[in-house]
């Protein structure tokens, strides 16, 4: 069986035109050209000895907007997948826990930055169980500082910088 | 002919190297082959260490060369090269195993081989690529040993003009990856050329689309990017359907490959072989486009081109036969000109300078020992990975049934670890993390992040050699279409575009009719 | 008098654990050398290879890690920043304490104000290289060819910052060339084309020059060196060859500002020993590196280098408009 594709979902029913999937795409298309054409506005298109280095950024940005209009207006004028939600907890919980692990372990260290991590990630999950997740957690974390400080020598911290390297 | 034997011979030797060793017990004299044992245990680490989502083969060859400082010249080099096949193979399967690829030659790999292992059908997948690879890496080697010179000096042939006409070459075939909405697919590439030009620009030093971030001054490394939009986008969703992920990582067939599956893979496998060994000797990382263009010509040429995306065997075999011939080839540079292709082949420069031995033009004729030792463990192990790769199949299977609730938590960590240590920078971490945000936005506004990547490390390498023609030729356009190669790459690349176009446009007016 | 050798004994307790603070009993832990730079490149090798010796002679472990990023300063500024307590280091090279300033303005560190110099590592002259198929046979009949083709010379170098670029900009400068620049993204590629011909050519770390030169793929003209190198003792020094131009890539040690005079001297004297030792030189010098000798030794050696040759790369790094930023 095969993952449900974003690309293919949905069958007859369940498309609308409008503001659809097709309609989002391209105004995200649209914003992201709109920034990336803002944050290259000061460089050059030429220089004397051809192209400068605003030419690549510029160009690909205005590309992306045209793209992104045809797929605005695709999505107006044509049936296509619907606008799909998004949930809060997935993105929150596991991008939150890289985002703890990155501000700790250089501080605390892999000690306490690794179960961390493991444990704010397991929360995106509804079927998460706590004794089940913890002692994992701690095994994990245990098993990656001697991978990687003991075998592989790595200059990652282990434990928090009160304690020592 | 002879000539080529008796210095394969040569090479053969130096690997069966023996030390002799005091054994402790007995106080025998114990002859250890040395040059085996480093080779073999350079595969298993780069393998194990390689499988680790997060952890590339750069990352990977980075972190284990410090080991290889306290040890002999030839055996630490034998070594190195062994951790660099067996990280490249531990990467490709983890872009079949988990969708995660580790290095942009992984990327097309994780395409059907994730679809297979989504199948059931993982055994297979890994198995067909370790057997691929073996059969790439044997040519390859044989190829290196015989022609590896007079190739050089053919790759030497290889301006920044014609080397730009390449890249517009492999970004059209790009378009062939797309698995759904072509006109999204080039989108995403598109995208993945601009997320490309963030850093330093190299002509000027001006850096752009930074937004003052020092982190990204150097460009945005593959992994994050790799990490980010494929690895936690991919694990957010699969949060999302929960039934898709248990249900069919439960149902295993057969390890192996069946006749069926092999015959089919046999001539995808000689084809990568041919185009990987050809794109891994052009300097400055040619070798990225072998499984691409691989991918693109089977999916040409297949009777069922639909089947692609969707766990195609010759979509697994001839990339990942590219990719090892590539990774084979990409040595030649480096023993026969002194100069290093790629990264990874930068860091074996950094570890031969570091063992005293300068590589250089005369390496083959002043160190014959370690240019054919070299060449004769990497057939060696190709014979390794296979040896040690076929049976961890079995161990791979049993860890997918590790329940997700379980393995996405393992992942996310070994990922947060794999790109902390590559510049020990936290912002790397962090970067991730925004990319990871970034891929579930591109999910769920129905795009696919592989024409992205594809994007992003072709679109670097085309601006940067465009901009050095132009340097070259003082802002003359007329100098890609004057430079012969460049020329004829453009050339084809306008063909490919008027070819591909034709059938689209019919095919597109009748599904709009038919939905 | 039990009493008191007790009491002796409690205070000579208690002075042992503060003399780590005290630099007494330094190093008691293992030391991280931060290099700005990428695994295997030169200034990791130099770095590993005294930090090596180092390590024997402090009896403690020396860790590099390499932090790279912007040129190298992403690592410097690491090292500024961080904790003088002796267990923070960093190898920086030209490119990080002298050419930074004037590339980056909003570099967050200052080379001559914000370390403590402990020590320069070694000097690698720059070799003046062309492609193999240029009629000249000497640096005057280099220049002439140079000067006679100036609308279609082409010069190459690893990127803006980097030691080919910096040493490039001065070199034209001083001779009056106005070359097409063309960027690569490190010294491989840029190599690669000049042996293949497609640049003319390169002012260049003797390290990755000398194998072709060796190799006859490209040819050198000259050695921007007061003296000829062991490696290439036939390319004559620039100035036997009619043109005063010295230009060294050097790696040099250095902490946060504040180290404390006797861990300073600590390290000095492992830096010292490393230098002098037999192997090192000898591998020095197929690096086609010299150590420095005599004053050039020592912070303040360092020092006046920085500031010397902040000096001299400023104005024209200026002057010819390249800026990282």
């Amino acid at each position: 069986m095969e993952k449900p594709d974003a690309v293919s979902s949905g069958d007859r029913a369940k498309r609308v035109r409008g503001l659809n999937q097709d309609f989002g795409a391209g105004v995200f298309l649209i914003l992201l050209a709109a920034i990336a054409y803002l944050a290259a506005a000061d460089l050059r298109l030429t220089l004397p000895s051809g192209l400068g280095p605003g030419t690549m950024p510029k160009a690909t940005a205005a590309l992306i907007a045209v793209f992104g209009l045809f797929f605005v207006i695709q999505g107006l004028t044509t049936l296509g997948a619907r606008l799909e939600s998004w949930s809060l907890r997935g993105p929150i919980f596991l991008l939150g826990a890289v985002v703890v692990f990155g501000a700790t372990v250089r501080t605390l260290g892999l000690a306490v930055a690794g179960p961390a991590a493991v444990l704010i990630a397991s929360l995106a999950d509804r079927g998460t169980r706590l004794r089940e997740i913890l002692p994992f957690a701690v095994l994990l974390a245990a098993g990656c500082i001697l991978l990687f400080r003991y075998a592989l020598r790595q200059p990652i911290p282990v434990a928090p910088f009160w304690l020592g390297y | 002919m002879f000539d080529l034997v008796d210095k394969l011979a040569l090479g053969f030797r130096t690997c069966w190297d023996v030390v002799w060793v005091v054994e402790p017990l007995t106080g025998a004299h114990v002859p250890v082959p040395i040059n085996l044992l480093l080779c073999f245990l350079g595969c298993l680490i780069g393998t194990l260490i390689g499988v680790l989502p997060g952890v590339g083969p750069i990352a990977t060859i980075a972190m284990l060369l410090p080991i290889t400082y306290s040890l002999p010249p030839v055996g630490a080099l034998i070594m190195l090269a062994g951790i660099y096949y067996g990280a490249q193979y531990g990467g490709s399967t983890t872009a079949i195993l988990v969708n995660i690829p580790g290095e942009a030659t992984a990327v097309v790999t994780a395409l059907d081989g994730h679809q297979m292992a989504l199948q059931g059908r993982a055994g297979t997948a890994l198995a067909i690529a370790a057997i691929g690879s073996f059969f790439a890496g044997t040519v390859a080697t044989l190829v290196i040993a015989a022609l590896g010179q007079p190739m050089q000096k053919l790759a030497l042939l290889f301006g920044p003009a014609d080397y730009f006409g390449l890249m517009v070459l492999g970004l059209m075939l790009a378009v062939v990856l797309a698995r759904g909405s072509v006109p999204k697919a080039i989108a995403m590439i598109i995208v993945g050329v601009l997320l490309s030009t963030i850093g330093t620009d190299l002509e000027t030093g001006e850096e752009r689309l930074t937004f003052g971030w020092s982190e990204v001054s150097d460009g945005i490394d593959f992994a994050v990017v790799a990490m980010g939009i494929f690895g936690f986008a991919e694990v957010l969703r699969n949060l999302e359907h929960p039934e898709a992920r248990e249900v069919v990582r439960g149902r295993i067939s057969g390890l192996l490959p069946t006749r069926e599956e092999l015959r089919q893979s046999a001539a995808p496998v000689l084809r990568g072989t041919v185009i990987g060994t050809i794109l891994g000797i052009l300097p400055g990382n040619g070798a990225v486009l072998g499984p691409f263009a691989s991918y693109s010509l089977e999916k040409r040429l297949a009777a069922d081109p639909s089947r692609f995306g969707k766990g195609a065997i010759e979509g697994v075999a001839g990339p990942e036969s590219a990719n090892n011939a590539g990774a084979q080839s990409a040595f030649i540079p480096l023993l026969t000109l002194g100069i290093p292709p790629n990264a990874v082949m930068a860091l074996m420069l950094g570890a031969m300078t570091i063992k005293n031995i300068i590589p250089g033009p005369d390496v083959i004729t002043k160190n014959p020992d370690l240019f054919w030792g070299m060449i004769a463990s990497m057939w060696i192990g190709n014979v390794m990975l296979l040896v040690i790769n076929l049976p961890l199949i079995g161990v791979w299977i049993r860890l997918l049934k590790v329940p997700y609730r379980l393995l996405f938590p393992a992942i996310i960590l070994f990922c947060c670890i794999g790109i902390y240590s590559i510049n020990n920078n936290p912002m790397d971490v962090y970067l991730t993390a925004g990319f990871g945000l970034f891929g579930y936005a591109l999910i769920k506004f129905g795009f696919e992040a592989t024409p992205l990547l594809l994007g992003f490390v072709l679109g670097r390498l085309m601006e940067e050699k465009m901009r050095q023609a132009l340097q070259m030729s003082r802002g003359n356009f007329m100098t890609f279409l004057t430079e012969p190669l460049s020329a004829t790459l453009l050339g084809f690349a306008v063909i490919l575009v008027i070819i591909a176009s034709l059938p689209t446009m019919r095919r597109g007016r009748h599904a709009a009719f038919a939905d | 008098m039990f009493v008191s050798r007790s009491l002796a004994g409690f205070l000579a307790g208690i002075i042992c654990l503060v003399s780590p603070a005290l630099g007494q009993g330094y190093p008691t832990k293992p030391i991280t050398v931060i290099v700005p730079f990428a695994a295997g490149g030169p200034t990791d090798v130099v770095a590993r290879l005294i930090g090596d010796h180092m390590g024997r002679t402090l009896g403690q472990q020396i860790i590099v890690e390499n932090v790279g990023g912007a040129g190298g300063t992403t690592g410097m500024t690491r090292v500024a920043q961080a904790a003088p307590d002796g267990y923070t280091l960093g190898v920086g090279n030209m490119g990080t304490q002298s050419a930074a300033p004037a590339l980056y303005p909003n570099l967050k560190y200052d080379p001559a104000t914000s370390f403590t110099q402990i020590s320069l590592l070694n000097f690698t002259p720059q070799t003046i290289v062309s492609r193999k198929d240029i009629p000249a046979t000497d640096l005057k009949g280099l220049l002439a060819y140079l000067k006679a083709n100036e609308s279609k010379i082409t010069y190459g170098h690893a990127g803006v910052g980097s030691i080919s670029h910096v040493a490039g900009t001065v070199f034209n400068a001083q001779v009056g060339l106005k070359p097409a620049l063309v960027a690569y993204r490190g010294t491989g590629p840029a190599l690669q084309d000049i042996v293949a011909g497609k640049i003319d050519y390169m002012v260049d770390q003797s390290l990755n020059v000398i194998p072709q030169i060796r190799a006859g793929t490209i040819k050198a003209y000259a050695v921007a060196a007061p003296e000829r190198l062991k490696s290439l003792p036939d390319v004559p020094t620039a100035r036997e060859a009619g043109l005063d131009f010295i230009f060294s890539a050097w790696n040099a040690m250095v902490g946060p500002k504040g180290l404390a005079p006797d861990v300073v001297a600590k390290l000095l004297d492992a830096v010292n020993k490393a230098l002098d030792d037999q192997t090192i030189q000898a591998r020095y010098v197929d690096l086609g590196s010299t150590a420095p000798t005599g004053e050039n030794r020592g912070p303040a050696g360092l020092q006046k280098l920085v500031e010397a040759e902040v000096a001299r790369i400023t104005p024209v790094l200026k002057a010819a408009g390249a800026v990282a930023q």
